[in-house]
């Protein structure tokens, strides 16, 4: 009896270090300018994940020029174990070369991916991120695209670490990437 | 005489008329974007002294072939946009297209935009009224 107590604590002990978001993210690979981008094969780094669309006009510049202004607060050594990835959830217009096209502007080092229909279906619901081709009815832009806008941390293991819907002026979002960089 | 006083008031009259609708347009911007997009959005705030409801109902440019009127709205944490017919602008009051909510839609872009350059836009009202004015990009 003792001993199955003691089995039982340990199994306990051992899933209390794994990641106690379970599932939830997670490795995918996506369609990137240069070929098949893994998630697990940039492990080691602080990855930070933002889905969007190039035709966005306002909330995806918007949210990756906040992104970049924010990460000037870390140092050279800091940023260099940051990748910031841009997934473009529009499947239908964007290709790998305009998404990293589109990344690249804000900063050098991010990368644009993008996948088909049900590679983009699969990783937003890893993801617990919404998105719906939506029409536009009467304007000349055909359909837009409502998307969840948000930042999704992933530590150097490739677990999802944390998420964040405002990183401008949001101490909590630096403090949680330098946690993460030093893990 | 009687006649030409009576001229000379009614021309006030209608001086001072025009001068209450003149709508201010405040600070109209651009909001620069990778060149490789095709969209772009536009933000100004619109002041109305007048004591009437005006629409601002379009927005001419050449920076793209097509220009809209549209809103974002946060539903959820998910970022809807939509295209509205028009923009109100109540009496003695304003309009605030700003990021996030309502804005000048710029599709299929033109040009680039490039930050610090002007491009000229046209604000068309319900009543008539066309207002041209700068606006930069940043």
């Amino acid at each position: 009896m003792i001993r199955v107590l003691l089995v039982c604590c340990l199994v306990l002990f051992s899933c209390k270090k794994e990641n106690p978001y379970g599932d939830f993210g997670g490795d995918f690979s996506l369609a990137s300018q240069k070929g098949k981008w893994k998630l697990s094969d940039s492990n080691g780094k602080v990855r930070i994940l933002y889905f969007g669309f190039t035709h966005c006009p306002d909330i995806c510049p918007l949210s990756l020029s906040k992104l970049k202004r924010e990460l000037k607060q870390l140092n050279e050594k800091e940023r260099a174990q940051i990748v910031p990835v841009f997934i473009s959830v529009d499947y239908k217009r964007d290709t790998p070369d305009t998404v990293q096209k589109y990344a690249e502007f804000f900063s050098d080092d991010f990368v644009g991916l993008t996948g088909k229909e049900d590679e983009i279906k699969k990783v937003t619901k890893q993801y617990g991120v919404f998105f719906a081709l939506t029409p536009l009815k009467d304007s000349e832009m055909g359909y837009t695209v409502d998307h969840t806008s948000r930042f999704f941390l992933i530590n150097k293991k490739g677990e999802y670490a944390n998420s964040f819907s405002k990183v401008q002026g949001n101490e909590d979002f630096i403090k949680e990437l330098r946690k993460l960089i030093g893990e | 005489m009687k006649i030409f006083l009576i001229t000379i008031l009614l021309s006030f009259g209608v001086m001072a008329e025009d001068y209450e609708t003149n709508y201010e347009i405040l600070n109209p911007w651009i909001r620069e974007v990778p060149p490789v997009s095709k969209m772009s959005a536009g933000f100004v705030k619109i002041k109305n002294p007048s004591k009437k409801d005006v629409k601002l109902v379009a927005v001419n440019s050449d920076l793209s072939k097509t220009v809209e009127l549209h809103t974002h709205g946060m539903v959820d944490g998910v970022m809807k946009m939509r295209k509205v017919p028009h923009i109100n602008v109540p009496a003695m009051g304003e309009a605030n297209l700003k990021p996030g909510g309502l804005h000048i839609m710029f599709i299929n872009l033109k040009k680039k935009t490039i930050e610090g350059e002007k491009h000229n836009l046209e604000f068309v009202f319900s009543d008539g009224t066309k207002i041209k004015k700068e606006a930069v990009v940043k």
